[in-house]
């Protein structure tokens, strides 16, 4: 197992930051660009939830990406220290294509991050947030 | 948030000149357009040829922009990344916006300007 840890402030222009480097990381794995690119925008959403929920959009807060590769998966690990947020995951997006006015402009990350990713979960411990997501690598590989 | 204005046969088309819309810019984005809705270009064309990566935020943003436009005009999304166009699929936003694989096919779904 090979693993890395990014360490990044609650500043938005991190969220990308953190996704791209993550992305930087599946490089080195089985994972097509396909799915490379969708761990992009689950790190990216998950961050940016946390700047914006978890922190308030306040600067200068810790936020800790751990990143794991693993023999047949890549293991995503993000953690906080911000408010406790209900955390149910949001697996469905509901709106009438039809109908303009029920379109979403928010709250799409959660269930972007449930779609792109094998497994998700969140938990607290004690004072900290913790978001785990796995992407499993084809088995092919 | 810099873009590339152009007028083709009366259609406002719209190339943003950064290569990600996410959180740290999808209001500006936004704001671009409101301004050109406000100035009366409601027949718009988002060439995301330049775009690599678009994020919720930033789907959300072009998804305000239509609903500004609702009932005033139009907008047609072209020449989407694969990447890019997967975050439509994902949403099913694929099924709300008129999207064209080419800017001049874009350009053909709008009526005559004689007509609009």
């Amino acid at each position: 197992m090979k693993k890395a840890v990014i360490h990044l402030e609650s500043d938005i222009e991190n969220a990308a930051l953190a996704g791209q480097a993550v992305r930087g990381i599946c490089y080195y794995t089985p994972l097509s660009p396909f799915d490379q690119s969708n761990v992009e925008l689950a790190v990216v959403e998950a961050v940016t939830n946390i700047i914006r929920h978890s922190y308030g959009n306040e600067p200068g807060h810790k936020i800790e990406v751990a990143v794991a590769v693993f023999e047949d998966h890549i293991l995503v690990e993000i953690i906080d220290r911000g408010k406790t947020l209900d955390r149910a995951l949001k697996k469905r997006l509901d709106f009438d294509p039809c109908k303009v006015e029920s379109l979403p402009e928010r709250g799409m990350g959660q269930f972007l991050i449930c779609k792109v990713m094998d497994h998700v979960s969140f938990g607290r411990s004690g004072k900290k947030n913790r978001l785990v997501m796995k992407k499993y690598f084809p088995e092919s590989a | 948030m810099k873009t590339e204005n152009r007028t083709i046969n009366g259609v406002l088309v719209v190339t943003p000149l950064e290569k990600r819309i996410e959180a740290s810019n999808a209001t500006a984005f936004k704001d671009v357009f409101i301004d050109h809705i406000n100035n009366g270009r409601c027949w718009i064309v988002l060439d995301l040829s330049t775009v690599e990566f678009i994020d919720s935020s930033g789907l959300g943003a072009i998804i305000s922009i239509l609903k500004t436009l609702s009932g005033r005009g139009e907008i047609v999304l072209c020449a989407i990344q694969s990447e890019v166009m997967n975050l439509f699929t994902l949403t099913r936003m694929n099924r709300v916006f008129n999207i064209c694989q080419t800017l001049e096919e874009a350009l053909g779904i709008f009526p005559s300007e004689g007509a609009r």
